[in-house]
């Protein structure tokens, strides 16, 4: 069995390259949120406890606007809606933990956290390595965490920004790529992904990022009708 | 706004979605279905994730046959699978994606 440090190690290396998305996202943020706030001071603690980089951009963009309160709550619970789908699919892993570890993985759970460990989570559940692989996780996660945080404190501080011709928004989409490349494809999942697909694609213009919620979740239903009727067939 | 309240309403909201599923996993019998749905959870949230990433451009559809970031998304996918490997992947979409820019400053990311 491996032990929880060399767990934590595999979890740290297998995340190491997106820091290359993290980290300049995460200067976008805190630069973005320093400048909405007026105070470097409540950009880094946004930045660092709330550590959600789509809610808080589009927080920041509701309180330019002159949102009221609830209204940006509102909009962050609904950007963040896709996290209930990683917290059902990533629970069996985590049911045998107290509740200290479920919280940590609460303020922790990302995009990337959970595609990028997913199927080794699920691999590891069968094998030896079960009983400490959620140390592989928080590996994984606190390796994303302190990469958006740097980057975080750097657009804090000096509130500029990366120039978007370099593109680096697209490396999360590359790890995402990763995790459907390397996935167990078979008839339900296709349809699942296509209907996901083309939805979140139509719907792209919604605000707060519904689209891809109302996309994914179209798509998990379509999937599940598809393989209730390959069984029945 | 009062910074202190923006702080706590974020924190709730975004630790409400990612704690709930872990919380009542276990304590509330989930239906036999469900197990069949999380498998799926992977495929229809990422290609979510990837499909507008690839074929919008500030929300508006992007059919450009010479799109830098389809040709991106697909060599990435070749090489992601071949090589299962976060970083050659990244390597190879982001090298398109930069060859593209290169050669073509036009079609940019």
């Amino acid at each position: 069995m491996r032990s929880p440090r060399q767990q934590f190690g595999d979890g740290v290396r297998i995340q190491l390259p997106n820091i290359a998305g993290v980290t300049p996202f995460g200067v976008i943020a805190g630069a973005l949120t320093a400048t909405v706030m007026n105070s470097a001071f409540w950009s880094l603690l946004i930045t660092g406890g709330v550590f959600a980089g789509r809610a808080q951009m589009v927080a920041m963009q509701l309180i330019t606007d002159g949102a009221p309160l609830l209204v940006v709550a509102v909009a962050v619970l609904v950007v963040n809606l896709r996290h209930l789908m990683y917290g059902a699919a990533l629970a069996p892993h985590f049911q045998h933990l107290g509740w200290r570890w479920k919280a940590l993985f609460g303020i922790l759970m990302t995009d990337l956290a959970y595609a990028v460990t997913f199927q080794h989570m699920e691999r590891m559940a069968r094998s030896e390595d079960a009983p400490t692989r959620h140390w592989y996780f928080f590996g994984a996660c606190m390796t994303n965490w302190v990469a958006w945080m740097i980057g975080g404190a750097i657009g804090a501080l000096i509130g500029g920004q990366l120039p978007a011709s370099w593109g680096l928004d697209f490396v999360p989409t590359l790890a995402f790529v990763l995790a459907l490349a390397t996935h167990a494809w078979d008839r339900a999942s296709i349809v699942a992904a296509v209907v996901a697909g083309l939805l979140s694609v139509a719907l792209a213009g919604l605000p707060w990022s519904l689209g891809l919620f109302i996309g994914a979740l179209a798509g998990l239903l379509a999937g599940v009708r598809a393989a209730r009727r390959a069984e029945a067939a | 706004m009062n910074p202190i309240l923006l702080v706590l309403a974020l924190l709730a909201a975004t630790f409400v979605t990612r704690f709930s599923m872990l919380a009542i996993a276990g304590r509330v019998e989930l239906p036999a279905w469900s197990a069949r749905a999380l498998r799926l959870v992977l495929p229809a949230v990422m290609l979510a994730l990837v499909a507008p990433a690839v074929f919008t451009r500030a929300g508006a559809l992007n059919t450009d046959p010479l799109n830098p970031r389809l040709w991106a998304a697909l060599l990435a996918a070749g090489v992601a699978w071949k090589t299962r490997s976060m970083t050659w992947t990244m390597v190879a979409g982001m090298g398109v994606l930069w060859a593209f820019a290169a050669l073509a400053p036009a079609a940019a990311p």
